[in-house]
């Protein structure tokens, strides 16, 4: 026995366990802070005993909020930006800008869509600047006007001439005790509005999504009010668009009663970047084994599910394994073709076929097969697999099958590659057939010559077989890079298009460096035209955030694969499983 | 189409081209009496196509076409383009100093282009199923990365006073193995005889060595093995690389005699005539 006691302190060593209430939001959050929220609505209505002794309301409360005071003219979130907190307002006042949308200029962004002329393209043959980095004074700094918007002291923007601004845009005020953000933050859906403090003193009460859904959880009445808000402003948005309810009125009975009964439901964790790059770190052969679970191979599954954001993975039995598929990103259905059986079927039990897992998390909506047979024409439910949702095609066959058709069979371990370093989240992947790249760096020189000099990705990454994703920006389905910018500098270019940086308004925080998963953003140290460092009066020197922006400003689109000689680069949408078998059957 | 299919049916279309123009350089050109000056300038107006394709990599920015185009009609042109050139030479060598550096420009141009086609389309599926995938500017790095490991396996094996048997064949065999890229033509050539030497030196020392180094001597096996893998991605990327520095000096060297060449048939054409 002592041995045995021997070997066991030999082989572990002791530390201490991480807590659900290691990272709070806020390191400076005070009991006596907490006792003032339990003061104010709704948590002074929300019943203690009713949240277990492991995650008591004052802890969760203590963890995953944070107490922020805010100016007049001060941004509080942009339209667009992606983020993980709700608000409460806890006193003064904030504006939600409605109509007209503010000028991406005000918000630190650049302005969209313009295009290089033909003169300044051809003038990048001698004016790209010959120093690595080299920038002038001018593209540091946006103008003085935005550089006096922002407080570097608390990261925060404002807006310069709040009154004159606002007083040309149709706004709603929100007052003590509203909240604002939480569908956002729950559903990791962008901003759909900028909203601004616009009185002296406003204290907002910032939740970390993971405290929202904890408070969810344990406190029926704002997990009611949370719902009722997401299936009045989100939930019905979404099934109008899916296309086996297209054909119910928005404003019918049915189509009320369908949003109604339909389930939402979260799986996994929002902060999924993280655990992917300590998974890229360390290699964790249990991968599958950390995905939660949603409908098991063999087991009954009674409905279907509509991935409403993030990705599954949808995998089978195979020998003493599970085998990857494929995987499911938003707008996508699972468990329609058991349904379809069963009703071909009626006396039979039908189990699941496939396995779903959530990979890193997913927002799913469960819809029971009693409220599918009554809300979808029985023809369609023993059609075939509708395969995509609105704004896709919706093929009347299944993927596979096509693709067996066409002498395509997805390949299993292309599946599990794209699956296991989680490229499914790119829409602009860069994907390189070694078997045809000669190593000759024209994409590399193609990239330098449309950026100032300066290439903006790595031609190396994982690879499989034959097929390489080079290290550039994905322009990901689900930008966490996006998450936390201070100034609003790294957005998107319009809803769903290119993720970029507007230089002159990054600050070089390296936050959305350190958000990356994929290691894509890179941190550098700015020069003069002469090849001297910027510093600022710290004498520290200045940092820009630096990825590939597929050439935006360019009228030729992506330079890297217009230079490849050997058509051996694309841009692939690894969101859609069939756009790089596509690619690679015109090999 | 597929992109195999393309390149096929465009080499194709030249074969044909070519054919015909080999036909129609026996029979039917030798009719048309100033047939070496209609060829001449279509020659030149070739090569201007051919050498655009180098100037079209100096500028993505402008809507010129994909490079891959470019490089399919490179390969075709400049095929068309050698039988084009003996048509003009009458299917003869020329004579004179200059004449003949120009042809032998010429040829060494045509030549070292179809040796680097043919390396590009070999040389990749080589260098993907041979692994150790390094970008050739890393392949430094990833040198000096080995020789520090085997440095160190070397160093912190034995006791401090004795040298080991392991490392005392380090320093005679391997020392100077890890400090640069070895075995250029042998990887280049596919060869496996510097590897298969190695192997053997390590099999024949393992009888020798003592049982505590047998985990230093497997790791240094490996080593070994790596750099043999990153010699192999360096030679044959080298070789990617080198064959442009050939082909494109000379290419420029070409349009030069080109001119220089037209200059002095229309100089003393009249006289000719």
């Amino acid at each position: 026995m002592a041995e045995s006691n021997t070997s066991l302190a030999e082989l572990t060593r002791k530390a201490a366990k991480p807590d659900r209430w290691d990272d709070p939001l806020d390191p400076n959050m005070t009991d006596a802070d907490v006792d003032g929220l339990m003061a104010v609505e709704p948590f002074a209505s929300m019943d203690e005993k009713a949240f277990p002794s492991s995650m008591p309301l004052r802890e969760i409360l203590k963890a995953d909020t944070a107490i922020r005071k805010y100016e007049p003219g001060e941004i509080v979130v942009r339209r667009g930006d992606y983020g993980t907190s709700a608000y409460l307002v806890l006193g003064g006042e904030i504006e939600v800008v409605l109509k007209p949308h503010l000028d991406p200029r005000l918000l630190g962004r650049a302005a969209t869509g313009k295009k290089k002329g033909f003169a300044s393209r051809l003038a990048q043959l001698w004016s790209n600047n010959p120093e690595p980095e080299g920038w002038d004074e001018k593209s540091l700094r946006v103008s003085d006007k935005f550089q006096n918007s922002v407080n570097t002291d608390h990261n925060s923007v404002f807006l310069q001439d709040f009154p004159k601004i606002i007083s040309n845009t149709e706004t709603a005020a929100m007052t003590e005790g509203q909240m604002f953000g939480e569908i956002s933050a729950l559903s990791r859906m962008p901003r759909t509005a900028t909203v601004v403090a616009s009185k002296s003193g406003t204290r907002l009460l910032e939740f970390s999504w993971q405290g929202l859904r904890d408070l969810m959880k344990y406190d029926a009445a704002l997990k009611q009010q949370i719902d009722s808000n997401y299936r009045k402003y989100s939930l019905s948005s979404f099934l109008a668009k899916v296309p086996i309810f297209t054909h119910l009125e928005v404003n019918s009975p049915e189509f009320q009663t369908l949003c109604i009964e339909a389930q939402l439901q979260t799986f996994g964790d929002y902060g999924w970047s993280g655990e992917y790059k300590k998974l890229a770190t360390d290699g964790d052969p249990e991968t599958k084994a950390n995905e939660p679970l949603v409908v098991k191979e063999g087991e009954y599954c009674n409905g279907i599910y509509l991935v409403r954001a993030g990705f599954c993975r949808v995998s089978q039995k195979y020998g003493g394994g599970d085998r990857t598929l494929k995987y499911i990103g938003a707008g996508k259905i699972f468990g329609f073709e058991d349904i379809a059986r069963q009703q071909e079927n009626p006396e039979e039990d039908i189990d699941s076929l496939f396995t779903l897992r959530a990979m890193g998390y997913a927002d799913l909506i469960f819809i029971p097969t009693a409220t599918l047979v009554k809300y979808v024409p029985e023809g369609q439910l023993k059609a075939d697999l509708p395969d995509g949702i609105a704004g896709e095609a919706k093929p009347q066959k299944k993927m596979s099958d096509r693709l067996a058709e066409e002498g395509i069979h997805p390949p299993t371990n292309l599946m599990e590659f794209v699956a296991e370093q989680r490229f499914f989240n790119g829409t602009q992947s860069m994907v390189i057939d070694m078997d045809l790249c000669t190593r000759c760096d024209d994409c590399v020189r193609a990239c330098a010559s449309t950026h100032d000099g300066n290439p903006r990705f790595l031609r190396h990454g994982p690879m499989m077989d034959n097929l390489m994703v080079a290290n550039a920006c994905m322009h990901c389905v689900d930008p966490v890079c996006m998450i936390g910018c201070p100034t609003g500098a790294i957005h998107r270019t319009s809803h769903g298009g290119e993720v970029v940086i507007n230089p002159a308004s990054c600050i070089g925080c390296t936050i959305c460096a350190n958000n990356c998963p994929y290691d894509s953003i890179r941190m550098v140290e700015v020069r003069t035209n002469k090849g001297r460092f910027w510093v600022d009066d710290n004498q520290k020197p200045l940092l820009k955030a630096t990825k590939c922006d597929l050439c935006i400003e360019q009228t030729s689109g992506p330079a890297c694969q217009n230079a490849c000689p050997h058509d051996a680069l694309t841009r692939a949408d690894l969101s859609q499983e069939n756009s790089l078998i596509q690619w690679l059957k015109k090999r | 189409m597929t992109t195999a299919k393309k390149r096929s049916s465009g080499l194709v279309v030249t074969a044909l081209a070519v054919v015909v123009l080999a036909v129609a350089s026996l029979w039917f050109i030798p009719l048309f009496p100033h047939h070496a000056y209609i060829s001449g300038w279509f020659l030149f107006a070739l090569m201007l196509i051919l050498t655009f394709f180098n100037f079209r990599k100096k500028i993505p920015f402008l809507r010129v076409g994909k490079a891959s185009f470019w490089l399919k009609m490179h390969i075709c042109l400049g095929i068309f383009s050698g039988a084009l050139f003996f048509v003009h030479m009458g299917w003869t060598w020329p004579g004179g100093l200059f004449r003949q550096l120009f042809a032998w420009c010429f040829l060494i141009v045509f030549i070292s282009g179809l040796v680097g086609w043919w390396m590009s389309c070999t040389f990749p599926r080589r260098l993907t199923v041979a692994g150790y995938e390094t970008p050739f500017d890393r392949i430094p790095d990833a040198r000096n990365n080995l020789r520090q490991k085997a440095e160190a396996l070397v160093l912190d094996n034995g006791d401090g006073n004795t040298p080991s048997l392991a490392s005392l064949r380090y320093a005679d065999q391997f020392g100077t193995f890890f400090i640069k890229p070895r075995n250029f033509w042998a990887h280049l050539l596919e060869s496996g005889s510097p590897q298969a030497a190695h192997t053997s030196q390590f099999d024949e020392m393992e009888r020798y060595i003592e049982k505590g180094e047998l985990g230093m001597f497997a790791e240094l096996r490996d080593l070994v093995a790596q750099k043999h893998m990153l010699d192999y991605q360096y030679s044959l990327q080298l070789a990617l690389r080198l064959w442009l520095f050939i082909h494109i000096p000379l290419s420029y060297s070409l349009l030069i005699f080109s001119v220089l060449h037209i200059i002095l048939v229309h100089s003393f054409s009249a006289a000719v005539s």
